[in-house]
């Protein structure tokens, strides 16, 4: 997504946060209407997998950034339309490999991981949004596992591993919260935080493509 | 698809959808040039131990079959 950034700072359009947020809700869309489609053998062909629904991904994203009165909203649909599109295909990807086989829920695990990023990088500048931010993403993960496990998804021996993440991951955050309130920087227990968070959500990703 | 596999996918969605909403209004906060209040974070963090006891909860009696 960096990339289409940086592509669109090139061409002189300006991309707002809020417009990365729609494109990944239209991955999402997306998703749904190819889960939809699948039911029909011809939809299920790769040379029409593969052109309809990036096509349909920047067409979206074309029809949406217009409607919302966006000033480039041929250009930004097109190169936000496409990057939204080829970020779920790395992320079914992943997960396929993983576990050779996935589906829609993949899209949740591409939301959080899109929201991560995004959080990161659009919060950086002020501290405790980053925090605030970090905890609200933490708090999704851990609740989707728990639906997952719920689901009977997740092994015992999976389950001891993500409840020593869970616990490190909720520990980091209490001290990266009481250093703030201290008034001190503690890149340590962020960059901590991050690896656990990146490893529940790996979890999430693979389990959810089940 | 099943309709067990359904729900659960609708349940993710839905949580992938809510934490969504959340940092978007916290970006939109954040251009507007509003403050994050200690009392949101303390919020926050009750709700990170709530999610966590909940996994404790669910995780303590194995997984449903």
């Amino acid at each position: 997504m960096e990339g289409q950034i940086e592509q669109l700072k090139e061409m002189g359009a300006t991309l707002t946060p809020n417009m990365a947020y729609i494109a990944v809700f239209i991955s999402l869309a997306i998703q749904f209407v190819k889960t939809i489609l699948s039911r029909w053998k011809l939809f299920e062909e790769e040379g029409i997998k593969q052109t309809l629904y990036p096509m349909l991904s920047a067409g979206s994203t074309m029809a949406v950034y217009y409607f919302l009165g966006v000033e480039d909203w041929a250009l930004c649909g097109i190169v936000m339309g496409f990057g939204a599109s080829g970020m779920y295909v790395a992320f079914t990807g992943t997960a396929k490999i993983a576990k050779k086989n996935s589906t829609v829920t993949t899209a949740a695990a591409l939301m959080l991981c899109a929201l991560l990023v995004f959080g990161c990088e659009t919060f950086k500048s002020d501290p405790k949004v980053e925090l605030l931010a970090a905890q609200k993403t933490f708090i999704a993960t851990v609740d989707s596992l728990t639906t997952l496990h719920r689901a009977g998804k997740i092994s015992e021996e999976e389950v001891k591993q993500l409840t020593v993440l869970i616990h490190k991951g909720q520990d980091y955050l209490i001290e990266w919260e009481l250093a703030l309130k201290a008034g001190n920087t503690r890149p340590d227990a962020i960059s901590l935080f991050q690896t656990v968070l990146d490893q529940l959500l790996e979890y999430e990703l693979v389990k959810g493509g089940d | 698809m099943s309709t067990t596999s359904i729900l659960l996918v609708l349940k993710l969605v839905s949580e992938g959808v809510g934490v969504a909403k959340e940092i978007s209004d916290l970006a939109r906060r954040v251009q507007a040039g509003e403050e994050i209040t200690d009392a949101e974070i303390e919020l926050a963090r009750a709700q990170v131990a709530e999610s966590v006891k909940n996994w404790d909860a669910e995780t303590a009696n194995g997984p449903e079959q």
